[in-house]
């Protein structure tokens, strides 16, 4: 795979794109899947897949407006999953975008970041 | 939408060829018969008429645009007889062979848009007209047939070709349209018997859901037995669905009273069927394995949950977000603890809100919620504590800009916590519509409020006083 692989967004799902040239793995918009799991599976084969053709620093960008709690646990598992392909050997960045300054949107991400051990950067939207 | 566009446009393709087919077939009769009667300078117009049609057809095959290939091919079908009938010596002469004008103008009308059909008639009209008007003009210096009744003949041969295959085209019309009309008819009846289908299947599925509905309330902790612990209190459920995730545990052993709010992940069947699971672990562990402690009921869930749910996969998908309090009747103590989930406690003095730990996606991260157990401050003067599942914070309002938040409910509880239990639900319930409006529901939205007896929070004080 090379280029970008584009997954588009639903009303339940978010948009995944997946760009090695840049190394840029995006999550964007609501995540609320009916089957969590059914989600998830696919996403993280896909960001396997992305991680073996990166030549370039990864940066999974997670820039979701709403997402459940089901939406956690895969959203962590999918971190776990690239933390142990980093190994602690790859050049890897997590960015957690925020629509705004709100602490039970905050709670989450500040969560997950004492979970993994790449880097992760908590941000404002533009 | 689109299936219909592709089959219109084969449709249309399809029209196109076979007008091609027709005229090409009445060029081609009447070069032969041209060249029977000797007038080899006449029959170059169909025959050059049926090599552009061939050419033009091949065009467009590969054509980007089409319908410019159709539109010189509409207009060279309503020329050609025009310009043979010139050739032949004019309307006398030729028989009136542009009567096979009028094919083109049947094909097109059956294909093309009113105002395009409307065009081509109005242009047909105007240049029979013109052919009309001006035939002794040009017809002087033209071939002048050698026998009289051969004008005859081929006036006959026009007629009649023409009328054959205005004839045909029409009964191709009308067996198209009686095709169309059975292939609708059993259509209709297809889906008839598909929608008959879903609303059979839709009612056994709702009957089934409400039935579900019943037992899941069922399940829903009895409002007595407890009334030495709580004076008022209410419980506000509204799943997304029918049954949901969301639900309320309460159970008594001996001097205890252990709570909880469970918000099992999703909604629907599968959470509701989850809620059921994680009930019947945690009476087990609070009245069987007699585990003491919020913190550690919690810990016992987590451990089983991950034991029972575990996929082929090996990961561990489904999960609950849960807050438990603890009530003892003997000391008069309120212990919580919980994940992903927070408890206010609302007194004369003021509101706070008690954190419990994040969300825990593995049984090693419960282990260390052990400890996390948390002694909630009452206050003698009258104490009450509200749980709430994330569906209440998390629900959008009509524009989906903004979640209705924890600050905001904050606000809510202490502008409503004087008022007694029912009419806080009330005014709960009023603020929450009129923040979604016609927005859809987020999630499963559960809010309970249980406000301390008096004889409950006087054993604190009885316990420090002895």
């Amino acid at each position: 795979m090379t280029g970008a692989m584009e997954i588009p967004a639903t009303p339940q799902t978010p948009l995944i794109r997946i760009d090695t040239a840049t190394g840029v793995f995006l999550m964007q918009g609501v995540c609320i899947p009916e089957d969590g799991p059914g989600f998830f599976g696919p996403v993280l084969t896909h960001y396997s897949e992305g991680i073996d053709k990166l030549n370039v620093p990864g940066i999974f960008r997670f820039d979701l407006k709403y997402f459940n709690s089901s939406s956690l646990k895969g959203i962590y598992l999918l971190l776990k999953h690239i933390d142990d392909l980093g190994n602690g050997q790859k050049d890897f960045r997590v960015e957690w975008v925020l629509d705004k300054d709100d602490a039970d949107l905050t709670e989450p991400a500040v969560m997950l970041s004492n979970l993994i051990s790449i880097p992760m950067a908590i941000m404002l939207a533009a | 939408m689109d299936k219909l566009k592709q089959e219109n446009a084969q449709i249309r393709d399809k029209m196109f060829l076979g007008h091609c087919q027709f005229l090409m077939g009445g060029a081609a009769m009447w070069a032969v018969l041209c060249v029977i009667l000797g007038y080899y300078i006449p029959a170059l117009v169909p025959l050059a008429y049926i090599g552009f049609t061939l050419l033009n057809c091949a065009v467009k095959r590969d054509s980007a645009k089409p319908h410019l290939q159709v539109f010189v091919q509409m207009f060279f079908s309503m020329a050609m007889p025009m310009i043979f009938q010139m050739a032949m010596g004019g309307r006398e002469e030729s028989g009136l062979v542009m009567f096979w004008s009028f094919v083109p103008l049947v094909v097109i009308s059956g294909y093309y848009r009113r105002q395009r059909s409307i065009f081509w008639l109005a242009f047909l009209i105007t240049a029979m007209t013109a052919m009309i008007v001006y035939d002794p003009a040009w017809s002087k210096g033209s071939i002048v047939l050698h026998h009289g009744s051969v004008q005859s003949t081929l006036l006959a041969v026009n007629i009649g070709s023409v009328a054959l295959v205005i004839f045909s085209a029409a009964l191709m019309f009308v067996r198209t349209q009686g095709r169309s009309r059975k292939k609708t008819y059993a259509l209709q009846d297809r889906l008839e018997s598909a929608h008959s289908l879903i609303a059979q299947r839709n009612d056994h599925l709702e009957k089934s859901m409400l039935y579900a509905q019943r037992i899941q309330r069922a399940l829903m902790p009895e409002q007595t037995g407890v009334d030495d612990v709580f004076s008022e209190r209410f419980l506000w459920i509204k799943q997304k669905e029918l049954v949901g995730g969301d639900s309320v545990w309460c159970v008594k052993k001996d001097d205890v009273v252990a709570m909880a709010l469970v918000d099992c992940t999703g909604h629907g069947v599968p959470a509701s069927l989850l809620s059921v699971t994680v009930h019947e672990i945690l009476t087990n562990g609070f009245k069987q394995a007699g585990v003491e402690g919020p913190a550690a009921l919690i810990n016992f869930l987590y451990q089983r949950m991950e034991a029972r749910l575990r996929n082929s996969d090996g990961l561990w998908n489904d999960n609950a977000e849960i807050a438990v309090v603890e009530f003892n009747r003997k000391d008069g103590s309120v212990c919580f603890a919980g994940t992903a989930m927070s408890m206010f406690v609302s007194s004369p003095s003021g509101i706070q809100r008690i954190k419990g730990a994040g969300p825990i996606f593995t049984s090693d991260q419960a282990h260390s919620l052990a400890s996390q157990d948390q002694y909630v401050k009452l206050d003698p003067a009258g104490t009450s504590l509200y749980l709430y599942s994330d569906g209440v914070v998390d629900q959008f309002n009509q524009d989906r800009t903004e979640r209705f938040g924890s600050s905001r409910l904050q606000d809510l509880i202490t502008s409503v916590a004087h008022l007694p239990m029912d009419r806080q639900q009330e005014c709960i319930v009023e603020t929450m519509e009129d923040w979604k409006r016609n927005a859809m529901q987020t999630d499963d939205l559960t809010l309970t409020g249980l406000r301390l007896s008096p004889a409950f929070l006087g054993l604190s004080t009885q316990v420090k006083a002895a």
